[in-house]
């Protein structure tokens, strides 16, 4: 089979233009997600086949303007240039997606890149949209005048992608001559406001010649649902029944699921157990089942429940509601010195603090964005849940469960505000970044998109799994099993008792946190392994009844508020560390793990008292 | 005037933005510079302050509109 010729391809645009619907559609199953060297951002590529072409496709951050301010809109800005002024002499095509019944707004994107001097040709996405509202282009002048080629589609039809791709093709195997748009003289000092309305001229002048609308715009359905949504009184209650859902659907949809993966990792324990002799002592069988199984078991048990919150998620953000839910906490982050939009990282933290703390790169002040991802892993994570779910049955009767479970989440919550607020009246300060959300109409969402997000942040979860806590759960295996007599994880427990024993913990319990630190996951399958050690003869005592026996209510809930504090996992610390520093990344593990010490030591030793 | 005091379902012309060179490029790039037509929406005391600027529909913090300038 002959080689197929390569076309790089890059899609560029605003957000909310429809660009990653294009991008699905096109590329299909055949896409992953990579970082861009240097700074952590999810960059979406994939690949297209047509005729005898491949194309590879880099679907880029939506942004507005090639000046760009936030984090992801400069990587954007970033990866173009370079593009364009790489030495690979595979053509290079670039895609510039418009939202057509908004294209004066988009429009500016685009001529920044005919600024620029870009290879590119321009698609109108939701063609369909822009004739409802009753627009009609011209477009072979609007071509002419602009300079490329411009292919009308509507992305979630999949309507007019041939047209797109026999372009690309066209225009790889044709490259322009690319003539820069000229909007002021090289020797003149233009300043940004005279540049941007030199722009918005020359669009003005373009669409008032080549762009009519003939139907007048009424209230959209849109209209109508913000002014329940955006409501003075009614606002704030619907988005706390918005949350209500979110978390209804996570822990109660996720439940089955999880109990099926519980069930099918324990047959898998058996089974492979099962190839040895009973009462084996075998390495490798331990290795496995106790080490593997049992360590990354614990992680992908979650999974269900971490996949349905970011499932909602996803769903809230592509409806367009998660933009109203921003602009409604705004109000309340700015109380604390945060902005609307940290929210939602925040709310992504719930799930998994690494995909949280990426998210975050939206805010473009760096100490308001650094601020939110100090305190995100404040907000109890999906890996903390084994623990809960191990300690709470155990000292609290069914009607209490819940309301411990809530608390937890609520304490994470109220610690998350007070050390914000802090950390920017001091370290952090900076004046707040004005807010400025835009509102996309509110639409259906598409299968495909809603699934590919949710996928992207579900992913960097199982792959933590699959590498950080599979080695880790390695790790700490050895060290519990080795040396036979008093494991290398005993004696690190043991020498850190005075620091354990203010919060009521034992030798135990500290092995334990030794491994969480790693992963929190990891807490309970060491807490088994430890307390079996310790009880060899009881190989059959399930470990809830040791600890039933072992420890009090009050040691209960202080094991849990240690892990919902403090010691950030391993991947968190690597996370935090890729987008800020390691200085900051340190700093915010010992300071989280400081404040969990303080606040656990004052409820044990107050709670034994009273108790 | 600010835009702030713009009462609900009014048509302005922006004349003037107090910003820094950042905040200026960036509203630019989303059409709000001097010379844009802006509708309020919505602008209740608590609630949220709606524009609609060259087809778009923004919530914007009252902090911003206090600093936009414009003529009735």
């Amino acid at each position: 089979m002959p080689e197929r010729k390569l076309i790089r391809v890059v899609f560029v645009g605003n957000p909310n233009c429809g660009k990653s619907t294009l991008f699905n559609e096109m590329t299909g199953a055949r896409q992953h997600i990579g970082n861009y060297p240097g700074v952590t951002v999810e960059k979406m590529e994939g690949s297209c086949f047509f005729d005898d072409y491949e194309l590879r496709i880099t679907d880029l951050p939506g942004t507005y303007s090639l000046s760009a301010f936030s984090e992801d809109e400069r990587v954007a800005c970033d990866f173009l240039k370079s593009s364009m002024e790489s030495l690979d002499p595979t053509p290079l095509v670039v895609v510039n997606i418009l939202d057509a019944s908004n294209l004066e707004r988009n429009l500016y994107l685009t001529i920044q890149l005919r600024e620029m001097g870009t290879p590119m040709l321009a698609v109108f996405n939701m063609a369909d949209l822009a004739r409802k509202k009753g627009m009609v282009w011209d477009l072979p002048q609007m071509e002419d005048t602009l300079q490329f080629p411009i292919v009308e589609t509507v992305g979630t039809r999949a309507a007019g992608l041939d047209e797109l791709k026999k372009r690309i093709l066209f225009m790889a195997e044709n490259p322009p001559e690319v003539k820069k748009l000229v909007l002021s003289q090289p020797d003149e000092k233009v300043s940004d406001v005279e540049a941007a309305t030199r722009r918005y001229k020359y669009i003005d002048d373009l669409c008032t010649h080549c762009v009519r609308t003939s139907i007048p715009v009424g209230r959209s359905l849109t209209d109508r649902l913000d002014a329940w949504f955006l409501n003075r009184y009614l606002g704030i209650p619907l988005f706390l029944l918005m949350m209500y859902l979110v978390f209804q659907l996570t822990f109660t949809f996720g439940a089955l699921p999880m109990e099926w993966l519980d069930t099918g990792f324990g047959m898998l324990g058996d089974w492979i157990s099962s190839f040895w002799p009973e009462g084996s002592e075998s390495l490798l069988q331990s290795l496995l089942v106790d080490g593997i199984i049992g360590g990354v078991g614990g992680v992908i048990v979650f999974l269900p429940n971490i996949l349905l919150l970011f499932l909602a998620i996803s769903l809230l953000e592509d409806s367009g509601y998660m933009a109203r839910a921003a602009f409604l906490m705004d109000r309340f982050m700015r109380k604390i010195g945060l902005h609307g939009k940290s929210f939602i990282p925040m709310l992504i933290g719930f799930g998994c603090s690494v995909p949280g703390i990426m998210a975050t790169r939206t805010l473009e002040n760096r100490r308001e964005r650094l601020a939110t991802m100090f305190v995100l892993p404040l907000m109890s994570c999906g890996a903390r849940l084994p623990i809960y779910a191990l300690i709470i049955p155990i000292f609290f009767p069914t009607v209490w469960q819940g309301p411990v479970l809530w608390g937890l989440y609520l304490i994470g919550i109220v610690l998350a505000v007070l050390l914000a607020k802090i950390l920017r009246g001091t370290l952090l300060k900076s004046e707040a970044t004005p807010f400025i959300m835009e509102l996309p109409p509110y639409h259906v969402p598409t299968f495909r998109t809603v699934g590919t997000h949710t996928l992207e942040r579900g992913w960097l979860y199982l792959r933590k799994a699959g590498t950080i806590i599979l080695a880790i759960s390695i790790v700490m295996w050895a060290l519990t099993t080795f040396p036979k007599e008093r494991s290398y994880a005993e004696r690190i427990g043991s020498a850190l008792e005075p620091v354990m024993a203010p919060m009521g913990f034992d030798e135990n319990i500290g092995t334990a946190l030794i491994g969480a630190f790693a992963a929190k996951e990891v807490f309970v399958a060491q807490m088994g392994i430890a307390c079996r050690v310790e009880d060899a003869d009881e190989n059959s005592v399930p470990l809830r009844e040791q600890i039933r026996e072992k420890y009090s209510p009050l040691t209960g809930f202080c094991i849990m508020l240690f892990c919902l504090i403090g010691t950030p996992c391993m991947a968190t610390v690597a996370v935090m560390a890729r987008e800020s520093s390691w200085k900051w990344a340190i700093g915010q593990w010992v300071a989280l793990t400081l404040l969990a010490w303080i606040v656990t030591t004052l409820v044990y030793q107050i709670g034994v008292r009273i108790c | 005037m600010s835009l702030a005091k713009i009462a609900s379902g009014q048509k302005v012309r922006i004349v003037s933005m107090n910003a820094g060179r950042q905040l200026t490029e960036k509203l630019a790039s989303i059409g709000i510079f001097p010379g844009s037509q802006v509708e309020v929406v919505q602008n209740h005391l608590h609630g949220a302050f709606l524009i609609d600027c060259r087809g778009s529909r923004f919530a914007i913090g009252r902090g911003l509109a206090h600093i936009i300038r414009v003529d009735d």
